[in-house]
């Protein structure tokens, strides 16, 4: 397995339309004071691992709520046990750094793994931020529903007239840009306490890294997460000795006001004018999209590798980039 | 030799936690702080952090820490509200049942976070030292081993290279004449019966565009009492008023003019 020695920084924009991807405690999508809504960066996470673990489930996924037989969510020493053994007594730390760096999630997000008996940390090499709006408007409606039950009160005897009447919040439209990072280095520390034989993060798991990036909103669909659906993966992979640090890529995408042909469009001109200056600690740019829904406009860069989510096809990348404009 | 470089960190978000408190809420520094600084700095130089991992009993400090603490830096705010930057609550759920032994598993943590935080930076920097070297060689290229963030990794932070700026023209300046302070300071003792009158009573010298002056004031960790391994606290002030020259100040931290005649200082701690 080769292991995986690149700096990545990228995007990673979620579309949400009537739908509700990531909400606050009052169940409407959250907000910034400005009113602007946003996405944690575990909303994020969250959709990543749920795809690989389904869709993948040879891969160990750990860091992923499980329920016992009663129905209640299993502690940390449950889970360990669950995927690895009883923990002892007084276990070795490279004994359990290893058992823990096996786990698909933890060699990319890191883990907090903290029981009675004893306590690692691992920097995950994957770092995603919080996502915000770039589309122009942040409508959130409510709309009442009805329940198809009553409420019985109290008096068990007294019979209701009506069900009950709740509301849900939703999006009309929303574009979340996500900037991430990865950085292998992260994981070197554990790896010495681990000792030989610990799994890295590998070529294979970054291949399932993208995939999940690219394909995990969409294919979670709860009754609030329909309608959000990935809409862009931008993945700008740096030369193995290269310690650049870019900034943060989501805030370099610019949303259009106005759609074209139904899609809509990013202009990448911060975008191209960074990586132009740039150019010569860049390995690869690789863009992936949903061509019915999305186009790019004044992404110029060299080499660029386009491919389409949906069919998974390449595309020569004057078909997703808008030319019309291109200085 | 030793120059004096200040870069600009910006980020999205960022959260500088109080240890004053760890139930339903956790609060934030409005400010980027020293001990937060110098994690950033160990970032860009690829310094040891917290080694949670390693099996020593004796509490240790840090790598970055111990190697740093003597660096002389100051830390301005850009683009905040005379020195207050917009904060929001965010609230997360931990529904792994892994974080706590919440009844029901489910954890939920109210997070206030500051919004577009950014910081000038100054660093005294020793050309002698190797760290120090190296440091400054990845400060002007844009560089960092460890990928530095604002407080919590899920806020990245960047700086442009282009706007990394050495001030050849800096010396400590000796208190001849009135002055501004562009960083934060610390105080011994109130200053504002010291901002210079001129200023105070603006309307006598009306200048169309003059700034209302302000002070901000933050008490804010400084370093760390290595005996209790808690946060040394003192007392900040953030103005953008001009001072008199008998001001009392704290001897030990110096004062640099930007420039040979200049009155614009910063402050290194």
């Amino acid at each position: 397995m080769t292991i995986f020695k690149n700096r990545v920084f990228g995007c990673a924009i979620v579309k949400a339309v009537n739908a509700n991807y990531n909400a606050d405690f009052s169940g409407q999508p959250r907000t910034l004071p400005n009113g602007v809504v946003y996405a944690t960066d575990k909303a994020f996470k969250y959709t990543v691992k749920n795809f690989l673990k389904e869709v993948y489930p040879e891969n160990r996924i750990m860091y992923f709520k499980s329920l016992n037989a009663n129905g209640n969510p299993i502690s940390l020493d449950e889970s360990y046990e669950k995927h690895f053994e009883k923990m002892p007594n007084k276990p070795k730390k490279g004994d359990v750094a290893k058992n823990l760096l096996s786990c698909l999630d933890i060699r990319m997000f890191g883990a907090t793994f903290a029981v009675k008996s004893t306590n690692i940390s691992i920097h995950g090499p994957v770092q995603i931020n919080h996502g915000t709006n770039i589309w122009k408007e942040n409508h959130i409606y409510a709309e009442q529903i009805t329940s198809p039950f009553s409420n019985k009160s109290n008096d068990k005897d007294a019979e209701k007239g009506m069900t009950t009447i709740g509301r849900q919040s939703k999006l009309e439209e929303g574009h979340y840009a996500h900037h991430f990072s990865v950085n292998p280095k992260n994981l070197e520390d554990v790896a010495v306490v681990a000792g030989e034989g610990a799994q890295g993060l590998t070529e294979a798991d970054i291949a399932l890294l993208k995939e999940g990036m690219s394909k995990g909103a969409t294919y979670y669909d709860s009754a609030s997460k329909a309608g959000t659906e990935n809409e862009l993966l931008l993945w700008i992979q740096l030369k193995e000795d290269s310690r650049l640090v870019l900034p943060n890529i989501a805030s370099l995408l610019v949303c259009e006001e106005e759609k074209v042909d139904g899609k809509v469009v990013y202009d990448c001109r911060k975008l191209s004018e960074l990586l132009a200056r740039v150019s010569e600690q860049v390995e690869t740019v690789e863009l992936r999209l949903n061509a019915g829904t999305v186009a790019c406009r004044n992404l110029a860069v060299e080499g660029l590798a386009v491919s389409d989510i949906v069919s998974g096809g390449t595309m020569d990348a004057k078909e997703a980039v808008l030319s019309e404009e291109m200085a | 030799m030793r120059r004096l470089i200040s870069f600009d960190l910006k980020a999205e978000m960022g959260f500088f936690k109080k240890p004053d408190i760890n139930d339903k809420i956790y609060l934030s520094y409005n400010t980027l702080h020293k001990p937060a600084l110098l994690g950033i700095l160990g970032a860009i130089a690829g310094l040891g952090g917290y080694r949670g991992n390693s099996d020593a009993k004796k509490a240790r400090f840090p790598e970055y820490y111990e190697r740093l603490k003597h660096l002389p830096v100051g830390v301005e705010p850009l683009g905040s509200e005379k020195g207050n930057f917009a904060k929001t609550n965010i609230s997360y759920n931990n529904t792994t049942g892994f974080a706590s032994m919440e009844a029901g598993g489910n954890l939920i943590v109210n997070e206030q976070t500051l919004l577009n935080p950014a910081f000038r930076v100054y660093l005294l920097l020793d050309d002698g030292e190797e760290l120090e070297a190296r440091l400054y060689e990845s400060v002007k290229n844009q560089w960092a081993e460890f990928l530095p963030y604002m407080g919590k990794n899920d806020f990245s932070v960047w700086w442009d290279k282009d706007e990394v700026r050495e001030y050849e023209g800096a010396a400590p300046f000796a208190f001849d004449r009135k002055f501004r302070v562009r960083t934060l300071f610390r105080k011994t003792e109130a200053v504002t019966p010291y901002i210079a009158k001129a200023v105070a009573f603006g309307f006598m010298n009306f200048e169309a565009n003059r700034e209302m002056p302000f002070t901000y004031f933050e008490r804010l960790p400084c370093g760390f009492d290595e005996r209790l391994c808690q946060y040394e606290m003192d007392d900040f002030v953030l103005s953008n008023a001009e001072f008199d020259e008998q001001m009392p100040r704290d001897e030990a931290h110096l004062f640099y003019s930007l420039e040979p005649d200049a009155n614009e200082l910063v402050q290194l701690c």
